[in-house]
């Protein structure tokens, strides 16, 4: 019988795979499933430029010659349902049709999708995952309307941007004190906050909201702080969900996303999970789910290699990137309370902050400049975290120190 | 018609670094290398349109700022996974400390 891998989830991390294992040399047969009834195309632009543009495209991952060239059976607008682990056969459905399919090899590259808010049961707001829900964003981002964005985490700041852009009015709430806890230091995060204040964007903190109604066309919320809020469009943009549904159905272990060693390997030899839907094993980090473009890159990449037998963990330093009006936001590592942090200004509002720890090794930088401005010093960042440098943080600090002396 | 240009005086650029030059609503990149050399490229990447120049240069190789595509300099050759579009490159000289390039 020929050799089939069969790839659950056509986002970046499932369509890398694909591409990974025939740039790998796999010369069986390789089927993507993908729920979406389009080509795979990529999801960081549907809440920054590609909302900008006079007219909303996808931005493809490949071409339908490109996955025909590489021999990779697209499954559009598909389903898979069950998998019997023990017969190695998956269920899927096609516009009604089912049909069983065998593996030698499964990945599954579910993704996540965007946690509701239970407050908004029953009112109509938008949450943004794929290119249909940017497109009915995108009708509502105009000048004269109000848009209030429900979290103030990089979606929904991002988002937030792209509406002021548009001329819309802008009001972020927020339930904790301060934006974007989880993924960047306080600095950095009071950086960009100005920045989207000078923009126009009303930020409320430690906004929860208690009761929503909707009146004629408008939706109105009271937020815990007393103030009451009236919108034209309600975004929901509070973090992710991994989608373990069939994993679970299927007896995978689940916790946080499906369960996963440092291989993306599950306990069923036969089976990976890479991407947003999963929870690994770091090999410096411990445990993480992470839910950013280049580790879902990295992973589909990883999981082709280990698919094919190598058996290779991730250990990439966790990285991401952000746009915001002019400003380019770029973080390496992971940043948590108990560092110690050093900053570096660079200009009005570009700064660099870094995180050692309590050995004194770099362990996080994130930067804010405009457009790259800041690339170059947090990919060297990037690398000396790799590299499990100390650093002085009078090095770090200081603005005319070239950081690629630290390299050497 | 092609024409020399120049780009910068050689000591704007360190060794093993990269900076950007814009000349007729163009950018370009151009390279010192470790050894010493210098080299000219399109100054944005062929993946999206991010300024290279704001990447960074290991040996032979510039690093796309915002998806780690990469290139060869010297050559312009794209080496993989984000990037499959090759970078031109232009022909440079040295003339008294400082370096044109042939656009």
């Amino acid at each position: 019988m020929t050799e089939r891998i069969v790839i659950v989830g056509a986002g970046e991390c499932g369509t890398r795979a694909a591409f990974a294992l025939r740039e790998q040399g796999f010369s069986g047969e390789i089927a993507l499933i993908s729920e979406e009834h389009q080509l795979p195309y990529e999801r960081p632009p549907l809440s920054k430029q590609a909302l900008l543009e006079p007219k909303l495209e996808p931005y493809y991952i490949a071409s339908a010659q490109q996955f025909d060239a590489a021999r990779i059976q697209l499954h559009l607008a598909s389903k898979v349902t069950a998998i019997q682990r023990e017969l190695q056969v998956i269920t899927l459905e096609t516009n009604g049709k089912s049909q069983a399919l065998a593996y030698s090899k499964l990945l599954l590259a579910t993704g996540a999708s965007p946690r509701k808010l239970p407050t908004l049961m029953g009112i109509d707001c938008y949450y943004l995952r794929t290119f249909e829900d940017a497109q009915r964003i995108r009708l509502g981002l105009k000048a004269g309307k109000h848009i209030v964005m429900i979290g103030g985490g990089l979606i929904g700041l991002e988002l937030a941007a792209s509406a002021r852009q548009l001329g819309a009015a802008v009001t972020v709430v927020e339930a904790d004190s301060r934006i974007l806890r989880r993924a960047i230091p306080a600095n950095i995060a009071a950086a960009l906050a100005k920045r989207h204040e000078q923009a126009g964007v009303h930020l409320i903190y430690n906004g929860t909201i208690q009761r929503a109604y909707q009146d004629k066309n408008k939706i109105n919320l009271v937020v815990k702080t007393g103030v009451e809020l009236r919108a034209d469009s309600v975004i929901v943009a509070i973090g992710t969900t991994p989608n373990v549904n069939l994993a679970q159905t299927a007896g995978l272990a689940v916790d946080n996303g499906i369960v996963v060693n440092e291989y993306l390997q599950t306990a069923d030899p036969h089976i990976y999970a890479a991407g947003d839907c999963c929870n690994f094993l770091h090999a410096t980090q411990g445990r993480l789910r992470l839910e950013t473009w280049r580790s879902a890159q990295q992973q589909g990449n990883l999981a082709a290699n280990n698919l094919l037998g190598v058996q290779q963990p991730y250990s990439a330093v966790p990285w991401f990137w952000s746009d915001q009006y002019e400003l380019g936001l770029q973080v390496a590592g992971l940043t948590k309370p108990e560092h110690q942090r050093v900053v570096r200004y660079l200009s009005d509002n570009s700064l660099i902050e870094f995180e050692l720890d309590s050995t004194g090794h770099l362990v996080m930088a994130a930067g804010l400049g405009v457009a790259t401005a800041v690339a170059k010093a947090i990919r060297i960042a990037e690398l000396l975290i790799a590299k499990k440098a100390k650093v002085a943080p009078q090095l770090l600090a200081d603005p005319n120190l070239n950081l690629k002396k630290l390299l050497k | 018609m092609s024409q020399w240009i120049e780009a910068c005086v050689t000591d704007d650029i360190d060794a093993e670094d990269v900076l950007r030059f814009d000349y007729g609503g163009h950018s370009y990149a151009v390279y010192h290398s470790p050894e010493g050399e210098f080299y000219a490229t399109d100054g944005l990447c062929t993946h999206e349109k991010v300024q290279l120049a704001d990447g960074l240069v290991m040996d032979n190789i510039i690093e796309c700022p915002k998806h780690n595509g990469r290139f060869n300099y010297k050559t312009g050759a794209a080496l993989g996974a984000t990037v499959c579009v090759n970078l031109k490159t232009y022909p440079v000289k040295v003339e008294n400390n400082t370096l044109y390039i042939q656009v």
